[in-house]
């Protein structure tokens, strides 16, 4: 299982709650979790997580316990993990 | 460094007092200035609290005209000033509190053909505009002239701050290749006391970064969530293609 903390948009897209869990047995890459949150929030949280031609909005930024994750391939995630999702926001 | 006068010594006693703060913070700030680009919602509290804390030199740069709906927020602006330009209403309120400051106020946001002049001025940049174009352009002219930009945004409940540090943080486009489609900049939710609470945390943040009091967030972003009053803090990489800092 991993912890996800959702933020601004993909909040709104899950509900409103602010950490929801995943099913994570092995290692996944973040475009495979972030597949697995629109399979369970769909449409809105794919809008918010991928452009039209399928691939993670590069301004999306994933934090694994804290620190930035850059490579959106590489299968770095695994049980335990605690992940953030921030969307950047510039409201003033 | 500059010194201080009797009146300033005795206007800013609460702060010096500050354990590690002293007369010769003061004295940096005095001798310090920085620019608060936009001072509506976020940059108004802003830099309000810069011209509380005793900064030397504020320069302001906003453009466009006070809308009703702009009241909930952009508290050094008047009531009455509904359809009138924000610029000369900011630089009034900062002017009547703080008449001992430099203030040099423009009367347009930050663009292409400004930025270089707006950030030449000024020890550091408080970037406060809701527009992600204005806020990479600001961050590149940073970087070129070397210039710290406390990087802070908002939306709904949701408030983020960093400190960009040239050449030793990952700067704003390392996070923010591009501006966003998605984002409107006339279409985010805000309750006041939100940007209000950045506004402070801002000025702050700036006043440590002039001054070398306290720790920054260089290199570190602070999310704070309004819905359930809390902080995070996450560590910010710097984007090895980054065509403005790698």
């Amino acid at each position: 299982m991993v912890k996800v903390k959702l933020f601004a948009n993909l909040r709104e897209a899950a509900n409103g709650q602010r950490v929801v869990e995943c099913v994570v047995d092995s290692p996944v890459s973040t475009t495979e979790l972030l597949g697995k949150l629109v399979d369970a929030y769909g449409e809105k949280a794919r809008q918010s997580l991928f452009d039209k031609e399928g691939g993670v909005w590069q301004s999306i930024v994933i934090m694994r316990n804290g620190e930035m994750v850059r490579d959106r391939d590489a299968q770095v995630i695994g049980p335990g993990d605690e992940i953030a999702i921030l969307l950047p926001v510039a409201g003033g | 460094m500059v010194e201080l006068t009797e009146w300033e010594r005795e206007k800013f006693k609460r702060q010096i007092q500050l354990p590690g703060f002293g007369e010769e913070t003061q004295r940096k700030l005095k001798g310090a200035s920085a620019l608060v680009t936009r001072v509506g919602g976020l940059g108004g509290p802003t830099a309000f609290w810069l011209a509380a804390a005793g900064v030397g030199k504020l320069v302001i740069a906003h453009g466009g005209t006070l809308t009703p709906s702009n009241l909930n927020r952009q508290i050094i602006m008047r009531g009455d000033g509904v359809g009138k330009p924000r610029a000369p209403q900011a630089e009034e309120t900062l002017r009547r509190f703080n008449p001992d400051m430099e203030l040099v106020a423009y009367g347009e946001d930050a663009k292409p053909h400004n930025v270089a002049e707006l950030v030449e001025q000024v020890d550091l940049v408080c970037d406060c505009s809701p527009d992600f174009n204005e806020r990479l352009l600001l961050n590149a002219e940073c970087w070129r002239q070397g210039k710290p930009m406390v990087e802070a945004g908002m939306n709904g409940m949701e408030a983020h701050l960093t400190t960009i540090l040239p050449p030793d943080t990952p700067c704003l486009q390392c996070t923010v290749p591009e501006a966003p489609k998605w984002w409107d900049p006339l279409g985010f939710g805000v309750l006041g006391a939100v940007p209000g609470t950045l506004g402070a945390m801002t000025a702050l943040e700036a006043v440590k970064v002039l001054t070398g009091f306290g720790e920054t967030l260089a290199g570190t972003l602070l999310v704070f969530d309004g819905e359930d009053m809390s902080l995070s803090k996450f560590a910010l990489t710097r984007r090895p293609d980054c065509p403005i800092c790698s």
